[in-house]
Protein backbone atom coordinates (compact mmCIF):
# COMPACT_ATOMS: atom_id res chain seq x y z
CA UNK A 1 0.00 0.00 0.00
CA UNK A 2 1.28 3.75 -1.27
CA UNK A 3 3.04 4.89 2.03
CA UNK A 4 2.55 7.85 4.11
CA UNK A 5 -0.82 7.41 5.63
CA UNK A 6 -0.03 7.60 9.06
CA UNK A 7 1.69 10.02 11.41
CA UNK A 8 4.49 9.01 13.27
CA UNK A 9 7.03 11.73 14.86
CA UNK A 10 10.12 8.67 14.31
CA UNK A 11 10.34 5.58 12.69
CA UNK A 12 13.38 3.39 13.41
CA UNK A 13 14.02 -0.09 11.76
CA UNK A 14 16.71 -2.84 11.36
CA UNK A 15 18.21 -2.39 8.38
CA UNK A 16 17.93 -5.42 6.27
CA UNK A 17 19.51 -7.11 3.09
CA UNK A 18 17.38 -4.28 0.86
CA UNK A 19 18.90 -1.34 3.33
CA UNK A 20 22.15 -2.40 3.17
CA UNK A 21 22.18 -2.89 -0.86
CA UNK A 22 20.55 0.88 -1.10
CA UNK A 23 23.56 2.14 0.95
CA UNK A 24 25.82 0.13 -0.22
CA UNK A 25 27.74 2.42 -3.50
CA UNK A 26 25.07 5.12 -2.15
CA UNK A 27 27.00 6.03 1.01
CA UNK A 28 30.24 8.33 1.03
CA UNK A 29 31.65 7.61 4.19
CA UNK A 30 32.09 4.14 5.85
CA UNK A 31 28.87 3.18 7.52
CA UNK A 32 27.84 0.80 10.85
CA UNK A 33 24.72 -0.78 11.18
CA UNK A 34 23.32 -0.24 14.90
CA UNK A 35 21.30 -3.21 16.45
CA UNK A 36 19.46 -3.22 19.65
CA UNK A 37 21.45 -4.43 22.81
CA UNK A 38 20.47 -8.51 23.33
CA UNK A 39 17.89 -8.75 25.63
CA UNK A 40 17.08 -4.65 25.70
CA UNK A 41 13.98 -3.81 27.74
CA UNK A 42 11.48 -1.49 25.91
CA UNK A 43 9.33 0.57 27.80
CA UNK A 44 5.71 -0.03 25.82
CA UNK A 45 5.49 -2.34 22.74
CA UNK A 46 2.03 -1.64 20.36
CA UNK A 47 1.25 -3.81 17.60
CA UNK A 48 -0.72 -2.39 14.66
CA UNK A 49 -1.94 -4.49 11.57
CA UNK A 50 -1.66 -2.14 9.10
CA UNK A 51 -3.40 -3.92 6.31
CA UNK A 52 -6.74 -3.04 8.42
CA UNK A 53 -5.78 0.76 8.57
CA UNK A 54 -7.84 2.25 5.52
CA UNK A 55 -6.32 5.50 3.36
CA UNK A 56 -6.10 8.55 6.03
CA UNK A 57 -6.48 11.90 4.91
CA UNK A 58 -5.48 14.73 7.21
CA UNK A 59 -8.12 17.77 7.18
CA UNK A 60 -7.11 21.24 7.33
CA UNK A 61 -5.04 22.44 9.08
CA UNK A 62 -3.30 20.01 11.35
CA UNK A 63 -1.61 16.88 9.57
CA UNK A 64 -3.49 15.05 12.22
CA UNK A 65 -6.33 16.52 11.65
CA UNK A 66 -6.80 12.84 10.14
CA UNK A 67 -9.98 10.98 9.05
CA UNK A 68 -10.41 7.24 7.03
CA UNK A 69 -11.30 8.21 2.95
CA UNK A 70 -14.45 6.27 3.58
CA UNK A 71 -15.31 9.23 6.03
CA UNK A 72 -14.20 12.26 3.50
CA UNK A 73 -17.37 13.03 1.91
CA UNK A 74 -17.32 15.44 -0.86
CA UNK A 75 -14.61 17.89 -1.04
CA UNK A 76 -13.68 19.30 -4.51
CA UNK A 77 -10.35 19.89 -4.96
CA UNK A 78 -8.33 22.90 -7.70
CA UNK A 79 -5.31 21.10 -7.44
CA UNK A 80 -3.59 17.57 -7.01
CA UNK A 81 0.02 17.57 -5.51
CA UNK A 82 2.11 14.01 -5.43
CA UNK A 83 5.79 14.08 -4.43
CA UNK A 84 7.81 16.46 -3.04
CA UNK A 85 10.60 15.44 -0.50
CA UNK A 86 7.69 13.81 1.23
CA UNK A 87 6.05 10.90 -0.87
CA UNK A 88 7.95 11.37 -4.07
CA UNK A 89 9.74 8.38 -4.13
CA UNK A 90 9.55 6.39 -7.30
CA UNK A 91 7.31 3.68 -5.71
CA UNK A 92 5.17 6.24 -5.15
CA UNK A 93 5.42 7.29 -8.27
CA UNK A 94 4.90 4.29 -9.41
CA UNK A 95 1.95 4.22 -7.47
CA UNK A 96 0.31 7.15 -8.78
CA UNK A 97 0.85 5.95 -12.76
CA UNK A 98 -1.35 2.77 -11.83
CA UNK A 99 -3.89 4.85 -10.44
CA UNK A 100 -3.67 7.63 -13.43
CA UNK A 101 -3.08 5.17 -15.99
CA UNK A 102 -6.01 5.15 -18.98
CA UNK A 103 -7.19 8.35 -16.90
CA UNK A 104 -7.49 12.19 -17.52
CA UNK A 105 -7.55 14.31 -14.88
CA UNK A 106 -10.62 16.73 -14.04
CA UNK A 107 -10.90 19.87 -15.68
CA UNK A 108 -11.53 21.68 -13.11
CA UNK A 109 -7.57 20.20 -11.10
CA UNK A 110 -4.41 20.61 -12.04
CA UNK A 111 -1.87 18.03 -10.97
CA UNK A 112 1.62 18.48 -10.63
CA UNK A 113 3.76 16.13 -9.77
CA UNK A 114 7.28 16.05 -8.07
CA UNK A 115 9.76 13.53 -8.31
CA UNK A 116 11.74 14.23 -4.99
CA UNK A 117 15.61 13.57 -6.96
CA UNK A 118 17.14 14.02 -9.87
CA UNK A 119 17.30 10.26 -9.88
CA UNK A 120 14.55 9.61 -9.42
CA UNK A 121 13.43 11.49 -11.95
CA UNK A 122 15.32 9.54 -14.59
CA UNK A 123 14.31 6.41 -13.62
CA UNK A 124 10.60 7.32 -13.56
CA UNK A 125 11.10 8.96 -16.79
CA UNK A 126 12.73 5.64 -18.23
CA UNK A 127 10.08 3.48 -16.71
CA UNK A 128 7.80 5.49 -19.05
CA UNK A 129 5.78 6.84 -15.74
CA UNK A 130 6.02 10.05 -17.06
CA UNK A 131 4.12 9.06 -20.46
CA UNK A 132 1.17 7.95 -18.04
CA UNK A 133 1.69 11.51 -16.09
CA UNK A 134 1.64 13.52 -19.26
CA UNK A 135 -1.21 11.78 -21.04
CA UNK A 136 -3.44 11.76 -17.63
CA UNK A 137 -2.54 15.94 -18.37
CA UNK A 138 -0.06 16.27 -15.46
CA UNK A 139 2.45 18.85 -14.94
CA UNK A 140 6.20 17.61 -14.37
CA UNK A 141 7.87 19.49 -12.45
CA UNK A 142 11.44 19.27 -11.12
CA UNK A 143 12.71 17.87 -7.54
CA UNK A 144 11.52 21.54 -5.81
CA UNK A 145 9.82 22.49 -2.34
CA UNK A 146 7.69 24.61 -4.87
CA UNK A 147 4.09 24.34 -3.96
CA UNK A 148 4.49 22.86 -0.84
CA UNK A 149 5.10 26.08 1.00
CA UNK A 150 3.83 28.28 -1.23
CA UNK A 151 6.71 28.67 -2.71
CA UNK A 152 5.89 28.91 -6.63
CA UNK A 153 3.90 27.10 -8.90
CA UNK A 154 0.36 25.59 -7.73
CA UNK A 155 0.61 28.61 -4.79
CA UNK A 156 -3.44 28.48 -3.75
CA UNK A 157 -5.81 31.33 -4.35
CA UNK A 158 -8.06 32.36 -2.09
CA UNK A 159 -10.66 29.62 -1.09
CA UNK A 160 -8.55 27.03 -3.41
CA UNK A 161 -8.25 23.73 -1.97
CA UNK A 162 -5.55 21.00 -2.86
CA UNK A 163 -4.85 17.21 -1.96
CA UNK A 164 -1.30 16.88 -1.95
CA UNK A 165 0.96 14.08 -0.64
CA UNK A 166 3.54 16.55 1.00
CA UNK A 167 3.94 16.82 4.73
CA UNK A 168 1.98 19.56 6.48
CA UNK A 169 -1.17 21.37 6.18
CA UNK A 170 -1.41 24.74 8.19
CA UNK A 171 -3.24 27.90 7.55
CA UNK A 172 -1.85 29.48 4.42
CA UNK A 173 0.79 26.99 3.85
CA UNK A 174 0.16 26.36 0.22
CA UNK A 175 -0.48 30.05 -0.33
CA UNK A 176 -4.03 32.30 0.39
CA UNK A 177 -4.54 32.12 4.64
CA UNK A 178 -8.14 31.04 3.65
CA UNK A 179 -7.06 27.97 0.59
CA UNK A 180 -6.85 25.00 2.25
CA UNK A 181 -4.54 21.88 1.86
CA UNK A 182 -5.50 18.04 2.83
CA UNK A 183 -2.76 15.56 3.15
CA UNK A 184 -3.01 11.89 1.95
CA UNK A 185 -0.62 9.18 0.24
CA UNK A 186 -0.21 9.52 -3.78
CA UNK A 187 -3.03 6.65 -4.89
CA UNK A 188 -5.85 8.40 -3.01
CA UNK A 189 -3.77 11.76 -4.71
CA UNK A 190 -3.98 10.67 -7.82
CA UNK A 191 -7.49 9.69 -7.57
CA UNK A 192 -9.12 12.75 -6.64
CA UNK A 193 -6.94 14.39 -9.53
CA UNK A 194 -9.33 12.38 -11.34
CA UNK A 195 -12.14 12.94 -9.46
CA UNK A 196 -12.10 16.47 -9.07
CA UNK A 197 -13.03 15.74 -5.57
CA UNK A 198 -10.91 13.71 -2.95
CA UNK A 199 -11.62 10.00 -3.30
CA UNK A 200 -10.37 6.39 -3.07
CA UNK A 201 -8.45 4.84 -6.16
CA UNK A 202 -11.06 2.08 -5.69
CA UNK A 203 -13.80 3.99 -7.15
CA UNK A 204 -11.38 4.28 -10.60
CA UNK A 205 -10.84 0.50 -10.49
CA UNK A 206 -7.48 0.55 -9.16
CA UNK A 207 -7.32 -1.97 -6.47
CA UNK A 208 -4.40 -1.92 -3.30
CA UNK A 209 -2.25 -3.79 -2.87
CA UNK A 210 -1.44 -5.44 -6.17
CA UNK A 211 -2.74 -8.92 -6.80
CA UNK B 1 16.35 38.28 36.66
CA UNK B 2 12.93 39.74 36.54
CA UNK B 3 11.36 41.05 33.96
CA UNK B 4 8.14 42.72 33.58
CA UNK B 5 5.46 42.90 30.18
CA UNK B 6 1.95 42.58 28.96
CA UNK B 7 0.33 38.72 28.14
CA UNK B 8 -0.79 37.81 24.69
CA UNK B 9 -2.88 34.99 24.30
CA UNK B 10 -2.76 32.08 22.10
CA UNK B 11 -4.40 28.84 21.24
CA UNK B 12 -3.27 25.41 20.39
CA UNK B 13 -0.88 24.38 17.99
CA UNK B 14 0.41 27.52 16.86
CA UNK B 15 2.52 26.05 13.78
CA UNK B 16 5.80 27.72 12.67
CA UNK B 17 3.55 28.37 9.18
CA UNK B 18 1.95 30.77 11.63
CA UNK B 19 4.49 32.10 13.30
CA UNK B 20 5.79 33.57 10.08
CA UNK B 21 4.79 32.52 6.85
CA UNK B 22 6.74 30.85 4.51
CA UNK B 23 6.43 33.35 1.72
CA UNK B 24 8.97 35.47 3.99
CA UNK B 25 11.67 32.38 4.25
CA UNK B 26 13.77 34.25 1.42
CA UNK B 27 13.89 36.76 4.11
CA UNK B 28 17.06 37.13 6.62
CA UNK B 29 17.12 40.02 8.27
CA UNK B 30 15.38 39.87 11.74
CA UNK B 31 14.02 43.23 11.55
CA UNK B 32 12.28 42.16 8.26
CA UNK B 33 11.03 39.14 9.56
CA UNK B 34 9.50 40.24 12.98
CA UNK B 35 7.13 42.60 10.68
CA UNK B 36 5.30 39.46 9.74
CA UNK B 37 5.36 37.62 12.85
CA UNK B 38 1.87 35.87 13.63
CA UNK B 39 0.72 38.42 10.72
CA UNK B 40 -2.11 35.78 10.15
CA UNK B 41 -2.83 34.59 13.11
CA UNK B 42 -3.49 37.64 14.89
CA UNK B 43 -2.86 40.81 13.22
CA UNK B 44 -3.90 43.20 15.88
CA UNK B 45 -0.63 41.46 17.81
CA UNK B 46 1.12 42.94 14.74
CA UNK B 47 0.20 45.95 15.39
CA UNK B 48 -0.03 46.59 18.93
CA UNK B 49 2.80 44.32 20.86
CA UNK B 50 5.13 46.23 22.47
CA UNK B 51 8.96 45.30 23.32
CA UNK B 52 9.32 43.26 26.26
CA UNK B 53 5.70 41.53 25.92
CA UNK B 54 5.20 38.30 26.06
CA UNK B 55 2.80 35.09 24.59
CA UNK B 56 1.45 32.64 26.29
CA UNK B 57 -0.03 29.81 24.36
CA UNK B 58 -1.18 26.49 24.57
CA UNK B 59 -0.06 23.10 23.73
CA UNK B 60 2.19 22.16 21.18
CA UNK B 61 3.63 25.60 20.35
CA UNK B 62 5.78 25.51 17.35
CA UNK B 63 4.69 22.75 15.77
CA UNK B 64 5.91 22.19 11.79
CA UNK B 65 8.76 23.15 9.84
CA UNK B 66 12.20 23.51 11.64
CA UNK B 67 13.08 27.01 10.34
CA UNK B 68 14.85 29.05 12.70
CA UNK B 69 13.18 31.91 11.26
CA UNK B 70 10.03 31.53 14.03
CA UNK B 71 12.21 31.88 16.91
CA UNK B 72 13.81 34.71 15.01
CA UNK B 73 11.03 36.78 14.59
CA UNK B 74 9.50 36.68 17.63
CA UNK B 75 12.31 37.53 19.61
CA UNK B 76 12.83 40.56 17.28
CA UNK B 77 9.51 41.32 17.86
CA UNK B 78 10.75 42.23 20.79
CA UNK B 79 8.60 38.89 22.70
CA UNK B 80 10.79 38.64 25.82
CA UNK B 81 9.84 34.67 26.57
CA UNK B 82 6.78 32.16 25.66
CA UNK B 83 4.90 30.61 28.04
CA UNK B 84 3.13 27.88 27.08
CA UNK B 85 1.67 24.03 27.94
CA UNK B 86 4.02 22.70 25.47
CA UNK B 87 6.32 22.62 22.92
CA UNK B 88 7.22 21.00 19.52
CA UNK B 89 10.48 19.63 20.05
CA UNK B 90 12.44 21.05 16.99
CA UNK B 91 11.18 24.53 17.54
CA UNK B 92 12.00 23.88 21.79
CA UNK B 93 15.70 23.63 20.99
CA UNK B 94 15.44 25.92 18.29
CA UNK B 95 14.29 29.05 20.33
CA UNK B 96 17.28 28.37 22.80
CA UNK B 97 19.45 27.94 19.92
CA UNK B 98 18.48 31.58 18.95
CA UNK B 99 18.78 32.48 22.27
CA UNK B 100 14.33 33.01 23.02
CA UNK B 101 13.66 31.77 26.44
CA UNK B 102 10.43 29.71 26.44
CA UNK B 103 9.15 27.94 29.57
CA UNK B 104 6.05 25.33 30.63
CA UNK B 105 3.91 26.06 32.84
CA UNK B 106 -0.09 24.49 33.21
CA UNK B 107 -1.15 26.39 35.86
CA UNK B 108 0.48 29.85 34.19
CA UNK B 109 -1.29 29.08 30.96
CA UNK B 110 -4.43 28.20 33.12
CA UNK B 111 -4.29 31.31 35.32
CA UNK B 112 -3.40 34.30 32.59
CA UNK B 113 -5.28 36.23 30.28
CA UNK B 114 -5.14 37.87 27.01
CA UNK B 115 -3.24 41.41 28.15
CA UNK B 116 -2.59 40.38 31.56
CA UNK B 117 0.39 42.28 33.40
CA UNK B 118 3.25 39.25 34.22
CA UNK B 119 6.30 39.54 35.66
CA UNK B 120 8.30 36.66 35.27
CA UNK B 121 12.10 35.32 36.54
CA UNK B 122 13.16 32.90 34.38
CA UNK B 123 16.16 31.63 37.24
CA UNK B 124 13.51 30.81 39.42
CA UNK B 125 10.97 29.49 37.39
CA UNK B 126 8.59 32.32 38.85
CA UNK B 127 5.60 33.90 36.75
CA UNK B 128 3.51 36.40 38.76
CA UNK B 129 0.21 37.38 37.24
CA UNK B 130 0.34 41.04 38.68
CA UNK B 131 -3.25 41.77 37.55
CA UNK B 132 -4.43 38.62 39.63
CA UNK B 133 -2.17 38.87 42.31
CA UNK B 134 -1.64 34.71 41.53
CA UNK B 135 1.93 33.31 41.46
CA UNK B 136 2.83 30.45 39.18
CA UNK B 137 5.65 27.80 38.83
CA UNK B 138 7.47 26.83 35.58
CA UNK B 139 10.43 24.38 35.55
CA UNK B 140 13.35 26.44 35.75
CA UNK B 141 16.03 26.26 32.42
CA UNK B 142 18.15 23.99 32.65
CA UNK B 143 21.74 25.89 33.48
CA UNK B 144 22.91 24.69 29.75
CA UNK B 145 20.27 26.27 28.21
CA UNK B 146 20.41 29.05 30.19
CA UNK B 147 23.72 29.25 29.27
CA UNK B 148 22.37 29.70 25.38
CA UNK B 149 20.50 32.11 26.34
CA UNK B 150 22.69 34.66 28.30
CA UNK B 151 25.42 34.16 25.33
CA UNK B 152 22.78 35.15 23.04
CA UNK B 153 22.19 31.82 21.15
CA UNK B 154 23.93 28.37 20.25
CA UNK B 155 25.54 30.00 17.43
CA UNK B 156 27.27 33.20 19.92
CA UNK B 157 28.05 30.42 22.66
CA UNK B 158 29.94 28.07 20.27
CA UNK B 159 32.22 31.25 19.07
CA UNK B 160 32.57 32.63 22.92
CA UNK B 161 34.46 28.86 23.50
CA UNK B 162 36.72 29.73 20.54
CA UNK B 163 35.24 26.66 18.79
CA UNK B 164 34.81 28.80 15.79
Amino acid sequence: MPQWSLRAKNGIFYPDDITEQYVNGRAKRKYRFYESDKGAQYKDIKEFDASKIEPQVAFPHLPSNTKGISDVGTVFVDQAVIGSCTNGRLDDLRTAARVLKGHKTSSNVKLIIIPATQMIYRQAMKEGLFDIFLDAGAVISPPTCGPCLGGYMGVLAKGEKAIATTNRNFVGRMGHPESEVYLSNPAVAAASAVLGRIGSPEELGTIFPSP
Amino acid sequence: MKHKGRAWKFGANIDTDAIIPARYLNVTDPGELAQHCMENENPQFLQEVREGDMIVAETNFGCGSSREHAPIAIKAKGIFCVIARSYARIFYRNAFNMGLPIIESNEAVDGIQDGHKLEVDLEKGEIKNETTGQTFRANPIPPFMQELIDDGGLMAHIAKRGAV
